[in-house]
């Protein structure tokens, strides 16, 4: 059973971390050998299980519900009001139970979401989160200094826009609906969710207007 | 207990690094992404097998990391050693098979397996609008009370629905609460902020807060 016992835990670490090779790579070769080979994995589940996460989640998946919620306001509104259930309207592997909720950019707010004690994200449905996302650099920095922090990603908001940080500690998981860009009448659905980037979902980006053809 | 984990507004980090990074891959290194298929089918056969394995005791163990370790390692990194540790918990192997490499045995044996508990839910003190205060102390081995709130008022944005308090559930026992949003000015957290607009909205249990 688990043992709920703090300091056992925190001297396994000292001795497994003061004993083993430094090269992740080979801690991650030991420690999956041994699972498999005691029978706790199975062996080519590590394989069979990248290939249906590969498959079915990712952030192509938020970006064609925001492209539908750009084109269809009904929908839009019930993305506001059950994000799950939405989700699983336009991706049918999205179970319809997951707590998620969509937060909207505005003309005048703009949200931005980070989880400070350890790196929460939407994974089931968005897929691994950018690296950033997990640094100590963001966790420490966006909660206190938002507009710095978006700044470093090119964002920079005017004085009026107001920002709302989300730091995600429950169970609950944040999605953020940037605002369709200027310039996209007419666009179809899936030429509009290729505007949309995982940076923009978390809300380190806002803008995300089509870039100009050179010449 | 407040490690070094509870990053929230700590001062003198640098600049966010790798902001251009690519949305195609989902994973920048393979050893990465079977680190995290391995924790994923693990947590899930523990949760299968019932031996008392929680999500929130898993974060402890996580927060457990040498400080320096914590703060310097990757996340992957992290994951590795937790997974390790976790492993050794439960009884599914030993440090040294670890240091070997191999298992020294082809089968394992959880050591006493106990399915977490439930308590009887608490009942919810507050509605959307209220003033609240956050806890100021809080003596528990886990928590998701951040410590940049702590002491600091705010309002109920929302209410979430019943959650597990982590605080419990790090031990083994389901203990469900009310959890809301609460929303807190920037002006109140932090004394740069001056009289700025923007605002701050976290997911709060019941039990972290006190009515203002």
């Amino acid at each position: 059973m688990s043992s709920y016992d703090s300091d056992k835990v925190a001297k396994l670490h000292r001795e497994l971390h003061s004993h083993l090779p430094p090269e992740p790579a080979l801690r991650l070769k030991a420690l999956e050998t041994v699972l498999v080979e005691k029978g706790f994995l199975a062996a080519d589940a590590v394989d069979k299980w990248l290939d249906d996460y590969s498959e079915n989640v990712g952030p192509m998946n938020g970006a064609k519900v925001i492209a539908r919620a750009w084109t269809d306001p009904d929908f839009a509104e019930r993305l506001a009001k059950h994000a799950a259930e939405a989700f699983s309207e336009i991706v049918p592997s999205v179970d319809k139970d997951y707590p998620l909720v969509a937060v909207f950019n505005t003309p005048d707010i703009h949200n931005v979401v980070v989880c400070t004690l350890c790196s929460c994200y939407p994974l089931g449905i968005l897929g691994m989160s950018p690296s950033w996302y997990k640094s100590t650099e963001y966790r420490a920095r966006v909660v206190r200094d938002p507009r710095g922090v978006l700044t470093e990603f090119g964002t920079d908001l005017p004085e009026k826009v107001e920002v709302r940080v989300w730091d995600s500690t429950s169970d609950r998981r944040y999605m953020v609906v940037p605002e369709r860009p200027e310039g996209t009448d007419g666009w179809t659905e899936e030429d509009l969710a290729g505007l949309v980037t995982r940076n923009a979902m978390i809300g380190t980006t806002r803008d995300l207007s089509p870039k100009q053809e050179a010449g | 207990m407040d490690t070094v984990h509870d990053l929230g507004g700590r001062q003198g980090f640098r600049p966010i690094p790798n902001v251009a990074e690519d949305d195609s891959a989902l994973f920048s290194d393979e050893w990465k992404a079977r680190t995290w298929a391995i924790a994923m089918m693990s947590m899930k056969k523990l949760t299968t097998d019932r031996t008392g394995w929680t999500l929130d005791w898993y974060r402890h163990v996580l927060e457990r990391l040498p400080p320096d370790a914590y703060l310097g390692l990757d996340y992957f990194e992290k994951w590795i050693l937790a997974m390790m540790v976790t492993s050794v918990d439960e009884g599914v192997a030993g440090v040294q098979e670890f240091f070997d490499g191999r298992a020294s045995s082809r089968t394992f044996e959880y050591e006493s397996p106990r399915p977490t508990v439930e308590a009887p839910p608490t009942g919810a003190r507050f509605k959307a609008g209220d003033k609240v205060v956050a806890r100021r102390d809080i003596a528990t081995m886990h928590t998701r009370l951040t410590g940049y709130v702590r002491g600091r008022p705010g309002v109920v944005d929302s209410v979430i629905g019943p959650q597990a308090l982590p605080d419990k559930k790090a031990v083994g026992t389901i203990r469900r609460e009310q959890t809301y949003v609460v929303r807190f000015r920037m002006a109140d957290l932090w004394p740069e902020a001056g009289d700025s607009a923007d605002s701050l909205q976290i997911d709060m249990w019941d039990s972290y807060l006190e009515p203002a």
